[in-house]
């Protein structure tokens, strides 16, 4: 029931007044957080940590990099604000990091801090969401459009190209929302001309998810769903699907196929229980592993070369920076065990 | 007036009766005024109607029996159960901005006693009723808390219930730490699929809210106190009603019933997330006032908001069956809304001129 308008509202109110609360939570871990001796300084900014897989990925990307021999600051949260995560990084350069992960919440909002850190000629490196500017040592991605399309793969095999197909994309406001979004719809109208598309935005909601699925399918007949998400949906379209009775094993007549992008554990014990066809899984572990590799590697004062990888994926320069592009695989039934999936992990 | 406990009729004209534009009905003039209340009360039903023929145009699957019950209904049952709870606080001259944070607290808290440590909960091991019994009463603490320092201490309850709000929302994700629970043990979710003489229970809980609630605010002497309060708290408080007490009581109300909302809603999405129900307090409130509660108290009525939330929910359902494009849903959502306000306005207007 809630709309978009309203969630980003209540969430400013919020943000606006913990603000306060959060710079003195800051100045607290920033005191912790005292430079060991011989080790560089390094920070890592954070759009928002209000979802688990932005919550993970710092998590991971803060420990492999104190692992690693670094002294990376507490993460440092912009609580969604763009304006913010730009004072943050430049904070995080007053504090002597000799480079900084950051994960953008605007692609764009964010070149001027990036401008800034190049000036005080303090490395960066973007994880997951990449910056449209500025001088950037490597983006860490995954290919959204690539996952889009390989959803759309599975689900032209699934429907053998006819019927009709429920899409569930996210917020087309996000990197991952749009590009999934558009990775599919393109990919279906090239290849599979026969199928039916009935997109639906959910705006990354888990209600708004469950109150479209129990809409669209029970007035339609539908033959497959695709879920731009599964961190975010695949409980609730679960519910939603066995109480209209849709939700069946694969081979079962009645059978409704599901694809997946983002690769949770719940989605892949679906997989292991032969409901949900096929899951694209993110490299999530892969970009904290990675972050710290590579900032290792900038504050030594190494360049990067573009060229494959050690890890399956190749360095390519686009638009004047070096972006290491990482594969999404794809999961069923014969690799969901894979110990490598993050949604395997822990 | 101390004589309003013993003849709750006479309650209906003082100081302020449910729907009545009038202020000094007597006893003669009551069988008119209260079929204008009724016409009041129901003056949505033209937008209803006008939005429902948009919909038949727009989608051959809008008016049919299946989806009128099964997803218009159902969809809308959450909401209905938190409006009813905000227009009872709402009609009693107050404003709680918390009911939202209730509906991903209470789920939060149950499914964190039950689950193991492993599974990112307490593993304390809870029973799940337990747990959810144990949710349910720091729902009613929470309400207590809030209608003491709105109530006693007279503090304003926008600034109060934002600061809980908030303070709320960051209890439910430092319990969680921004995960989500989805294995859930059946008693959590058996709301999201139990069905009673073909409709979801989820429906017959929003039916028995409401009408549990429009009786008893209507035909029960508390209720028409709680008009008294809303509509002017001073003339209440002469008149001998313990206006503090009952402003703590419909805050207590308002809390159960929102965490009531959020075991509804967990069980339709099998899931507790930290950020379930974020945001909805803003539809809450559109039901609420397009159902003709007044922001200002005393006024107003509970079929009359559950109405504003069934035009809300004809209107997200025709959106999501029509064909219009994902980019321009809201602006449509928005147009609709405003459309149906101006109609109802235009109503509302012929019911007063007939008076």
């Amino acid at each position: 029931m809630t709309s978009p308008f309203e969630r980003t509202c209540t969430r400013k109110l919020a943000a606006a007044a913990s603000v306060g609360l959060l710079l003195m939570a800051v100045a607290s871990c920033s005191r912790g957080a005292s430079s060991k001796s011989g080790e560089t300084t390094v920070g890592y900014s954070a759009g928002a940590l209000d979802n688990p897989f932005a919550v993970r990925l710092s998590k991971l990307v803060v420990q492999k990099s104190r692992a690693g021999g670094l002294n990376m600051l507490s993460a440092v949260n912009a609580g969604g604000d763009p304006a913010k995560q730009v004072s943050d990084l430049n904070a995080l350069i007053g504090r002597g990091a000799k480079g900084i992960v950051l994960h953008p919440r605007d692609s764009d909002a964010i070149v001027p801090a990036i401008k800034a850190a190049n000036k005080a000629h303090v490395p960066v490196i973007t994880v997951d969401t990449a910056a449209n500017g500025g001088d950037i040592y490597v983006q860490i991605r995954a290919d959204n459009v690539a996952m889009g399309e390989s959803a759309c793969k599975e689900i032209g095999r699934l429907t053998g190209g006819s019927g009709t197909v429920l899409e569930l994309f996210g917020s087309l406001t996000t990197t991952a929302g749009a590009e999934r979004h558009k990775g599919f719809t393109d990919c279906m109208a090239a290849d599979f001309p026969g199928v039916r598309v009935i997109g639906k935005n959910t705006n990354w909601n888990t209600a708004t998810a469950a109150d479209t699925a129990q809409t669209v399918m029970s007035t339609s007949n539908i033959k497959a769903v695709f879920m731009a998400s599964d961190s975010v949906m695949v409980s609730a379209v679960q519910k939603v699907m066995q109480n209209l009775g849709q939700w069946k094993p694969i081979g079962q007549p009645g059978h409704v196929g599901v694809v997946t992008i983002d690769g949770s554990a719940e989605s892949l014990d679906a997989v292991r229980a032969h409901y949900v066809d096929s899951v694209v899984s993110q490299p999530i572990d892969q970009y904290g592993s990675l972050a710290a590799q590579y900032l290792k590697q900038a504050v030594a004062g190494d360049t990067l070369k573009p060229g494959p990888t050690d890890h399956d994926s190749e360095i390519v320069e686009r638009n004047g920076n070096l972006e290491d592009v990482l594969p999404s695989p794809v999961v069923t039934i014969t690799n969901a065990d894979d110990p490598t999936l993050w949604g395997n992990a822990s | 007036m101390m004589s309003a406990e013993h003849t709750p009729e006479t309650m209906i004209s003082v100081p302020d009766a449910p729907n009545s534009g009038t202020r000094d009905g007597s006893a003669s003039d009551r069988a008119p005024r209260k079929r204008r209340s009724w016409a009041r009360e129901l003056s949505l039903l033209p937008a209803i109607v006008f939005v429902g023929i948009i919909g038949f145009a727009l989608s051959a699957n809008f008016l049919t029996v299946n989806n009128l019950l099964n997803n218009v209904l159902v969809t809308s049952s959450v909401l209905a159960v938190l409006v009813v709870a905000e227009s009872v606080i709402l009609i009693s001259g107050n404003f709680d901005l918390s009911l939202e944070a209730h509906v991903s607290l209470a789920p939060m808290i149950a499914i964190w006693l039950v689950t193991s440590q492993v599974g990112g909960g307490s593993g304390w091991g809870w029973s799940p009723w337990a747990a959810i019994i144990a949710s349910v009463v720091a729902a009613v603490a929470v309400g207590l808390l809030n209608g003491l320092l709105v109530g006693k201490l007279g503090l304003n309850a926008f600034i109060v219930t934002l600061a809980m709000l908030i303070l709320l929302q960051g209890v439910t994700t430092g319990i969680s730490g921004g995960a989500t629970y989805a294995e859930l043990p059946e008693s959590f979710v058996v709301l999201g699929s139990a069905r009673f003489l073909g409709l979801s229970v989820q429906v017959w809980i929003a039916l028995l809210v409401i009408a549990g609630a429009a009786v008893f605010m209507t035909r029960f002497p508390l209720g028409r106190k709680i008009y008294a309060t809303g509509g002017n708290i001073q003339a209440a408080a002469a008149a001998g009603i313990r206006t503090k007490r009952l402003t703590v009581g419909v805050f207590v109300a308002g809390a159960l019933l929102a965490a009531l909302a959020g075991f509804m809603l967990t069980g339709r999405i099998a899931s507790v997330t930290a950020t379930q129900g974020d945001g909805i307090i803003f539809t809450v409130f559109a039901a609420s006032v397009i159902g003709g509660i007044s922001l200002d108290g005393g006024r107003g009525s509970i079929v009359g908001s559950a109405l504003g939330v069934l035009l809300l929910g004809m209107i997200q359902n025709i959106l999501t069956l029509s064909n219009i494009p994902s980019f321009w849903i809201n602006a449509s959502y928005g147009l609709i809304i405003l459309a149906a306000l101006v109609l109802n306005y235009g109503t509302s207007l012929r019911t007063r001129s007939t008076r």
